[in-house]
């Protein structure tokens, strides 16, 4: 069983990639926070009385699950605001579509131009080009060759075959190769 | 090492130097989110043991709220209504409220009395 210390530096250990996994997919500051939290929460639930060293695998899966879970939420809600909205006043609709509009595509497809400029500009390529991955291709490499889980712990994480993630890891590869190409990035 | 794997690594080298230079507000935020975790154990191991076992056995906690609602349902229906002494004055006086008459087990029970 694992003690309050040993969560506690297991969570620290990998707060920050679990971070930025959610980020890559959901492109939301607060919601990526809150599936963090909810990830955490759900971990010190249901496992606390885990050996540490089997957290890693059970962290990524529910940090997996609880991403899933953040769009299945969307989704629904997304539904309810289609049927509602008829109701709404057609100006504010369009004004606030095109706000959101432009809010998305300035968040998620045009870094900034400081960005640009600065000596980020690397990282930034390779973090857009993640982002644009499909969602089960960027799993598969982050959990494979981020989180150095093996490719058994890796399909048990996402729920697939072995073999799912194989082809997942090498086509996410050869996405990532062709789009920093692209962006004129070599690493 | 497959030149796939190798060049996963480069992008991951890259991606753990993004991983430090993490702005210090976010970096923040998570610390006290981890914390709320971690106080948060303690509560689950003892606070919640019988709502986390219930969760845990769905099934069996369907099975006791079905085994619940059956008992009760049966009790309900096999229950004689107790007599007493002050149903049949008022029955002979002709003084018995009118939902007396609405209540179900009334006409088994006037049945049940009745010498005819």
């Amino acid at each position: 069983m694992a003690s309050s210390q040993e969560i506690d530096a297991f969570l620290a250990g990998v707060e920050r990639r679990a971070f930025k996994q959610a980020l890559f997919t959901i492109q939301d500051h607060h919601s990526a926070l809150d599936v963090v939290q909810n990830a955490m929460l759900k971990l010190v639930e249901r496992y606390h009385d885990k050996p540490v060293a089997e957290l890693a695998p059970l962290f990524q899966r529910i940090l997996q699950n609880t991403i899933h879970d953040h769009f299945r939420r969307g989704k629904v809600r997304d539904f309810w605001v289609r049927l509602v909205s008829p109701m709404r006043d057609k100006d504010d609709e369009n004004t606030e579509t095109l706000e959101s509009l432009a809010a998305h595509t300035e968040s998620t497809h045009q870094p900034s131009p400081e960005k640009e400029a600065s000596a980020n500009q690397q990282l930034a390529a390779i973090e857009q080009a993640l982002a644009e991955l499909p969602q089960r291709q960027r799993e598969a490499f982050l959990l494979r060759y981020w989180e150095e889980l093996d490719v058994a712990e890796t399909a048990k994480a996402m729920g697939c075959s072995e073999g799912s993630v194989k082809t997942h890891c090498f086509r996410a590869n050869n996405a990532l190769a062709a789009k920093l190409k692209d962006r004129g990035i070599s690493l | 090492m497959t030149k796939e794997d190798e060049f996963a690594h480069r992008l991951i080298t890259a991606l753990n130097s993004g991983v430090r230079e993490m702005d210090a507000a976010t970096l923040q935020q998570l610390s006290v989110l981890r914390r709320q975790a971690v106080a948060s154990q303690h509560s689950f191991a003892h606070g919640h043991h019988i709502l986390s076992l219930l969760q845990r056995h769905s099934l069996a906690s369907v099975l006791l709220v079905l085994f619940i609602l059956i008992s009760g349902y049966w009790f309900v229906q096999t229950r004689q209504p107790a007599y007493s002494p002050e149903t049949d004055i008022l029955l002979l006086t002709g003084d018995l409220p009118p939902n007396a008459y609405a209540d179900k087990t009334f006409s088994k029970w006037l049945e049940a009395r009745s010498p005819f």
